[in-house]
């Protein structure tokens, strides 16, 4: 086990590292205790190149966990580096380009008044919470947020009329998730929701603000739904697979070669794990989570809690979506 | 206190950090303030000589001077239900505490002005910040029913002071208003001088006149007043320029009535003792007295020990009140919290070290049996001519329940054959005295080759067996703080981190490990290394020149035959060395990364004084070296620019090729060395382990 007095550098580097991250961002989420324990379900080995439990603490030295004071700060650019920005530039065209910039900012006010703030899925999911957190961050009202349920008026369907908008007067919806992975549940969202708005409303904006997106999901996104605009606060590129050929985490050609290995020692627990996402949900290969929960997209091995046939300690826990 | 709960009781490091009520709570003496051996007296605070009070960084003058300050002196007046007059009279003075980088003295300067008329406009300046700075001190001793019999006298006793435009405020607020909206206009004119290009200042009062004339103006206003001291404390003094200091030097030396100056600063950041004054220099014992703090703790062990055990001890009480220690109800001494690492060489600790294998497959008996059959192809070597002579050798030095016992056979081994001696007469010879040792336990010369060379035999055991060598237990950091207390807290800090990290619970159960301990160690080595990047190219040359150094002192931990044991010291004449490498030197010791050894000593066979330093012990870490240092090297002028001077660095080469063949086996160039570069350093530096 890697807690003795033995003395290896590499282990002691990505000890430290791991220190550091607990200590820092990670929010102390993971001591070494819990990291020991983790650990202890890979195998251990003499020859470091075939280690697991070398192989997944240089995984974990690498993990991108993102707090609550982070993922604050990525809503707060949401809203103010993304969002408004698009309804200026929006209102600008619009207007005769001798427009006087004063004139610009009350009609942007007023465009954002007619704006409603969309959480995706079920209200205790954690769309919902992030939406808390970006009214309170953005010093938004309350009223300009709602439930997508209740984007639509039903009162007349089945009767005598068809599907109509609560709130005809509202010119512009967004939509707000934490991650685009493969881009499949916001298109199967898309096709609930944004199409009917859209038909029974076609001069309504729809926007998808995720506050991370997959290139390859995004792009998805922008070709294969109805929203009008996607865009995500970071995008991870494919590097950001951990075994993609051109992952960021196997660049040093001192650590190159562990790249295969290490992906056939997480295939091989996620095929018992998750046997049908051995390497994450749609093959995500992330290694991302968040102080809310910790996406599918990720490895298995660091959010699987299994109780079943192959019991499985997780680092990093995911709270799934329980189904009765 | 103060409503913090911090994750870490030691995360505070610098006394600059601490609020008033901290500098109180966490203040630590080593005697009654009263008693003469105090820290708090030697800082001399109500005597009228001025005093610097001198410090590596980290050494405790801050915290010692804001200690002194009036802000604190009035909370002990408050807890003695003293009133503030009564607390001054008692205590003998009143602290005025002033921070130098507070000044920005950096803006007296350059702007297309003249020297003189920056030092003028500085003087009047810090006239100003220490008037208003005494005239709030005395609006806080004047209580109210003296306040309003002899508040106007004072005003217009102090109103005398200045040369033109005095102020006519009629109470001391007013008055200090007057000189705060003075300083101001200075400052706007300081600040814009690069633009305007002028600089007319309206100085009004000679330089002295405040500082010195406000308290002899305050206490001339009635006999109720007298009986103690003004005390400007000027902190951090390295701040100011050369000239600057020199204006400061001429106070010191024109310092008149009941005020007096006491002077914070770095060891080496006072830059000159010269005053204005004529150009006559300040003398210590004479114009001022000196207070040392690091050298004080580092003269007195015992003295620092016992400071340094309180000082943990407050910081528990303080910040970590869910610790069971603490001087009342304490059951554990306070090293107890602390494991220790393993040095008695029957511990089966060593046992583990060598993984419990048989003697024959250790690795320092593998080393001495390989080097003796190396030397064998190539003609062997005294006492040593067949496989069968190795053999025996090897019989004789086994020890096979305490490798450590071994591995010290091994290494005499090595050591006859690095003289020429006859090594089976002297494996005989080991073998006795080992076997004396283990039978008696006694003291003798193996024991005493034993203590000598424990601490690198271990070392090179623990690198042997691949596992990191520890540091730890509260002595040895409180060896490698140096006399610093900032040193021994932030080696505590590191290592409360590592052990809650790991699981530990420290000073609440159990003990910290060794493996946190080495690992904080390590941890506040690397701070205090990379905290010389920031110095610019002085801090680079200083790095290369102590890792030179450092890889030296490995080279020696971890050779066949160490010729000094422990070595992290090392001497060098003072005539001896480039003006360069000279240079490195000194920058060296003012950064404190090397520690200067008390009590310089001549060479052995010769009258020339030459100066001992050692390797800063909160560094070894980094490199694995010790810290309980023995051995001293001298070195030559070769090896003295070969270290120092960065641009040497093909000389360097060759002295580490010159250290490593020297000490280890074959041992070809130990003599030819002798003669090439270090002629006396060979002789004297082969230990004759046998030789008592």
């Amino acid at each position: 086990m890697r807690n003795g007095p033995h003395h290896d550098p590499i282990t002691d580097e990505l000890q430290s590292k791991i220190k550091t991250l607990h200590s820092s961002i990670w929010e102390r989420r993971a001591d070494w205790p819990d990291v020991l324990d983790w650990l202890s379900q890979f195998e251990e080995h003499d020859d470091p190149s075939a280690d697991e439990q070398l192989q997944a603490l240089r995984l974990l030295s690498s993990f991108m966990y993102f707090g609550v004071n982070e993922i604050r700060a990525l809503l707060r650019s949401l809203y103010r580096d993304t969002f408004r920005p698009q309804v200026a530039k929006e209102v600008r065209t619009g207007l005769l380009p001798s427009t006087a910039l004063d004139l610009v900012g009350p009609l942007v006010e007023a465009e954002l008044r007619r704006t409603r703030f969309v959480s995706l899925g079920n209200p205790s999911e954690s769309s919902a919470l992030l939406l808390y957190y970006f009214r309170q961050e953005n010093a938004l009202p309350k009223n300009l947020f709602l439930h997508g349920s209740d984007i639509f008026d039903l009162s007349a369907v089945g009767s005598h009329g068809g599907l109509k908008v609560q709130n005809p007067d509202i010119t512009r919806y967004v939509f707000i998730d934490d991650l685009c992975g493969s881009g499949h549940q916001a298109r199967e969202y898309s096709e609930r929701v944004v199409k009917p708005l859209k038909s029974i409303s076609s001069d309504v904006k729809t926007y998808y603000y995720p506050l991370f997106g997959l290139s390859d999901g995004i792009e998805h996104l922008r070709t294969h739904s109805a929203f009008d605009e996607v865009y995500p606060v970071v995008e991870l590129d494919p590097t950001f697979r951990a075994f993609a050929a051109d992952s960021r985490l196997y660049v040093e050609p001192k650590i190159a070669t562990l790249r295969l290995p290490t992906e056939a020692t997480c295939r091989r627990y996620g095929s018992e794990l998750v046997p049908a996402h051995p390497l994450g949900w749609e093959d995500g290969q992330l290694y991302i989570g968040f102080a809310h929960n910790t996406p599918d997209n990720s490895l298995p091995i660091f959010w699987c809690d299994h109780t079943g046939s192959r019991p499985w300690r997780p680092i990093f826990r995911r709270y799934p979506k329980v189904s009765w | 206190m103060s409503g913090m709960t911090p994750s870490n009781p030691f995360s505070l490091t610098k006394a600059n950090d601490l609020s008033d009520d901290q500098i109180q709570e966490l203040w630590v003496d080593i005697a009654p303030a009263d008693s003469p051996d105090s820290l708090f007296s030697a800082g001399r605070f109500a005597s009228p000589m001025p005093t610097f009070i001198l410090g590596s960084k980290g050494s405790g003058k801050t915290h010692l001077m804001r200690y002194a300050s009036f802000a604190l002196q009035k909370k002990r007046f408050e807890k003695h239900r003293l009133g503030p007059l009564a607390g001054a009279r008692a205590d003998g003075y009143v602290g005025i505490y002033t921070l130098c980088s507070g000044l920005e003295t950096g803006r007296f300067q350059g702007k297309g002005q003249s020297e003189e008329a920056w030092l003028e406009v500085f003087s009047y300046y810090l006239e100003l910040s220490l008037g208003i700075a005494a005239l709030a001190v005395i609006d806080d001793l004047l209580v109210e029913d003296i306040q309003n019999s002899i508040e106007l006298r004072i005003c217009t006793a102090v109103s005398r002071l200045f040369d033109f435009d005095p102020p006519s405020a009629k109470d001391i607020g007013s008055l200090i208003d007057e000189l705060e909206r003075r300083r101001r206009e200075l400052d706007y004119q300081v600040n814009n001088a690069a633009f305007t290009g002028e600089l007319a200042p309206n100085i009004t009062a000679s330089r002295g006149r405040l500082i010195f004339g406000i308290p002899q103006a305050f206490q001339n206003c009635s006999s109720d007043l007298g009986g103690f001291l003004f005390a400007y404390q000027l902190d951090e003094l390295e701040n100011l320029t050369e000239a600057q200091q020199k204006h400061v030097n001429t106070l010191v030396r024109d310092r008149r009535g009941p005020a007096t100056l006491k002077i914070g600063a770095r060891q080496f950041g006072i830059k000159t003792h010269a005053t204005m004054s004529a150009g006559e220099e300040n003398i210590r014992d004479s114009e001022f007295e000196e207070l040392r703090l690091d050298l004080r703790f580092r003269r007195n062990e015992k003295t620092y020990r016992d400071l340094v055990a309180l000082l943990v001890e407050r910081r528990l009480q303080n910040f970590w009140p869910q610790s069971s220690t603490g001087l009342a109800g304490r059951s554990r001494r306070l090293s107890d919290w602390f494991e220790e690492p393993k040095r008695d060489p029957f511990d089966p600790f060593f046992v583990r070290l060598v993984k419990g294998v048989p003697s024959p497959q250790r690795p320092h008996m593998a080393r001495l049996r390989d080097a003796l059959a190396d030397q064998l192809s190539r003609g062997g070597v005294r006492g040593v001519r067949n496989d069968q002579d190795i053999q025996a050798i090897m019989s004789a030095v086994a020890v096979p329940d305490a490798p450590l016992l071994e591995k010290l056979n091994t290494l005499l081994i090595f050591n006859a054959w690095a003289k020429g001696l006859d090594l089976a007469q002297t494996a005989a010879s080991v073998r006795a005295d080992c076997e004396a040792f283990v039978s008696t336990k006694g003291a003798g010369r193996y024991r005493q080759k034993l203590d000598h060379y424990k601490s690198d035999l271990i070392a090179q055991m623990f690198r042997d067996g691949t596992f990191r060598y520890n540091y730890g237990g509260l002595d040895e950091f409180t060896r490698m703080s140096e006399g610093q207390p900032r040193a021994l807290i932030t080696l505590l800090k590191q290592t409360f981190d590592w052990a809650t990290f790991q699981g530990e619970r420290p000073f609440e159960a159990g003990s910290i490990s060794l493996d946190a301990e080495s690992k904080g160690a390590l941890a506040a080595a690397d701070w205090f290394y990379n905290n010389m990047r920031k110095a610019g190219g002085e801090g680079q040359a200083i790095l290369i020149a102590i890792d030179r150094l450092a890889e030296l002192f490995r080279i020696n931990r971890f050779a066949d035959n160490p010729i000094e044991c422990s070595l992290i010291g090392f001497s060098v004449s003072a005539r001896v060395g480039s003006e360069t490498s000279q240079r490195n030197l000194r920058l060296a010791l003012d950064h404190s990364f090397l520690v200067e050894i008390l009590g310089g000593q001549s060479e052995r066979n010769s009258e020339q004084v030459t100066g001992k330093f050692q390797l800063n012990r909160m560094l070894v870490p980094k490199w694995g070296l010790a810290t309980g240092r023995r051995g001293i090297k001298p070195l030559s002028e070769a090896e003295m620019n070969a270290i120092f001077d960065p641009r040497m660095g093909e000389a360097f080469e060759k002295v580490k090729a010159d250290w490593a063949s020297r000490m280890n086996a074959p041992f070809d160039r130990a003599r030819r060395a002798s003669k090439d570069m270090a002629t006396r350093d060979v002789g004297e530096s082969q230990d004759d382990l046998f030789g008592d």
